[in-house]
């Protein structure tokens, strides 16, 4: 049922972003900005270092935006529409994956702009780019989440910076370990116990989303 | 005598000062008698934690309940704990400028700490841009479980997965090798119960006096 639910949602979410690209081309132009602001100002000659934690600030900074806008459409006439036809876990799981898509996106294409600008400095790509979704997908669920909580404050536009910055945080810096090991060229086994720690902490902000979330739909 | 650990708090705190500053410590290299701090530091800083656990556990009750006066204790248990945090603070980046050799330094508990307050902060804020008391009650506690859960992960997990400059981490001298001969857990273990009553006390008398204010203002 909750499934059924979930899909259908997410269905529409995709539906909806589709109709009004405009959205979608205004956040992938966003990162680009930002990674050729960052190119400008590096000219050219960046470290290894440097090179990990500037695409995680572009990414962080990318996430916040994009998931800003997750339940600005979700209010008024709308609000009352879902209100009574879906389950509200339903809802917050839709956003969470659709969110997850979304930023999953954004982040790889953020990901090629910023190697053909900077250069690859990754030895083990493929455990970079693991990092760089699971980092992503953490965001995604702790943005809808705190997304939907700044959507019932009206008057205080950064808002969801301040509330989601600190609590993106633990995501960031296993992130950026685990990138900075694949940058240094450590097998799998490395970088393990850091894949596991963004596994458990995916799965803790998904049960906590699923918990808490009925307490935020509501007028 | 229902106000037994109020005299207890009182208590324990003369004898955190004058048995923390007084009784004999184990002399360690760089820690030398800054090793003191212990008592006061890391006192205030279990304060806070108890302190948050108390707000979450009143937003929880206000979720579950709507009861406005757990409302007002888990904004005042965060407040009192911000206190606790903010002294825990000041009194490590003190005995930091004297062992470090710097106010500041990128160590996991220090950002943690950085995190917590501004965490914390961000839930004043919150609170702050919500009018609706009903609204803002259910709203803010549902961030403080949501954010108090991940701030548990960022100061509890995640420095295990790196080294610290803390003592007892890295193959620092910490006083837990070498204090069973020692008295030092003899004045450890009262000052933290006495740091944690202390912030229990100021919690009861400012969501006393806070809900004592909404009624006369009804």
């Amino acid at each position: 049922m909750i499934w059924k639910e979930t899909k259908a949602l997410i269905r529409k979410e995709i539906a909806y972003e589709w109709k009004t690209k405009y959205a979608l081309y205004g956040l992938l132009l966003y990162s680009v900005s930002t990674i050729y602001t960052a190119y400008l100002a590096f000219q050219g000659n960046i470290g290894s270092e440097a090179w990990n934690s500037v695409l995680w600030i572009v990414l962080i900074f990318a996430s916040v935006q994009g998931a800003a806008k997750s339940f600005v459409n979700e209010s008024g006439a709308r609000f009352t529409l879902l209100f009574q036809l879906a389950n509200p876990r339903s809802i917050i799981l839709s956003k969470i994956v659709y969110n997850s898509i979304l930023l999953s996106l954004i982040g790889l294409l953020s990901f090629l702009i910023y190697i053909l600008l900077m250069g690859n400095e990754s030895a083990n790509p493929p455990m970079f780019i693991v990092a760089l979704l699971l980092g992503i997908i953490a965001f995604s669920s702790i943005l809808s989440m705190v997304s939907a909580i700044a959507s019932r404050v009206h008057n205080n536009p950064a808002i969801l910076a301040i509330l989601s910055l600190p609590l993106l945080l633990p995501a960031l810096i296993s992130a950026i370990r685990l990138g900075s090991m694949a940058i240094l060229g450590f097998g799998w086994d490395a970088g393990l116990p850091l894949i596991g720690s963004l596994l458990m902490l995916n799965a803790m902000v998904w049960l906590l989303a699923y918990l808490l979330f009925p307490y935020l739909w509501r007028e | 005598m229902k106000h037994w650990w109020k005299i207890l708090a009182a208590l324990l705190l003369v004898y955190t000062a004058i048995a923390g500053l007084l009784f004999d410590v184990p002399r360690l290299p760089i820690l030398n008698e800054t090793i003191r701090n212990l008592y006061f530091h890391v006192g205030m800083w279990f304060a806070m934690i108890v302190l948050m656990l108390v707000s979450m556990i009143q937003a929880i009750k206000a979720l579950g309940q709507n009861a406005p006066l757990a409302d007002t204790k888990s904004e005042a248990a965060a407040e009192v704990g911000m206190l606790l945090g903010i002294l825990g603070l000041l009194t490590g980046m003190v005995w930091a400028q004297f062992t470090w050799g710097a106010f500041w330094v990128n160590d996991p508990k220090l950002n943690g700490t950085a995190v917590t307050l501004l965490i914390y902060t961000a839930y004043f804020i919150l609170r702050g841009s919500l009018t609706d008391p009903e609204k803002r009650a259910r709203i803010s506690a549902v961030y403080n479980i949501f954010a108090f859960v991940l701030m548990i992960v960022f100061i509890g997990i995640l420095p295990r997965l790196t080294d610290s400059l803390h003592p007892g981490n890295g193959g620092n001298p910490a006083f837990s090798q070498y204090d069973l001969d020692s008295g030092m857990r003899l004045v450890f273990y009262p000052a933290m119960l006495g740091w944690i009553l202390c912030g229990i006390w100021i919690l009861n008398l400012l969501s006393r006096y806070r809900a004592l204010k909404a009624t006369t203002e009804n």
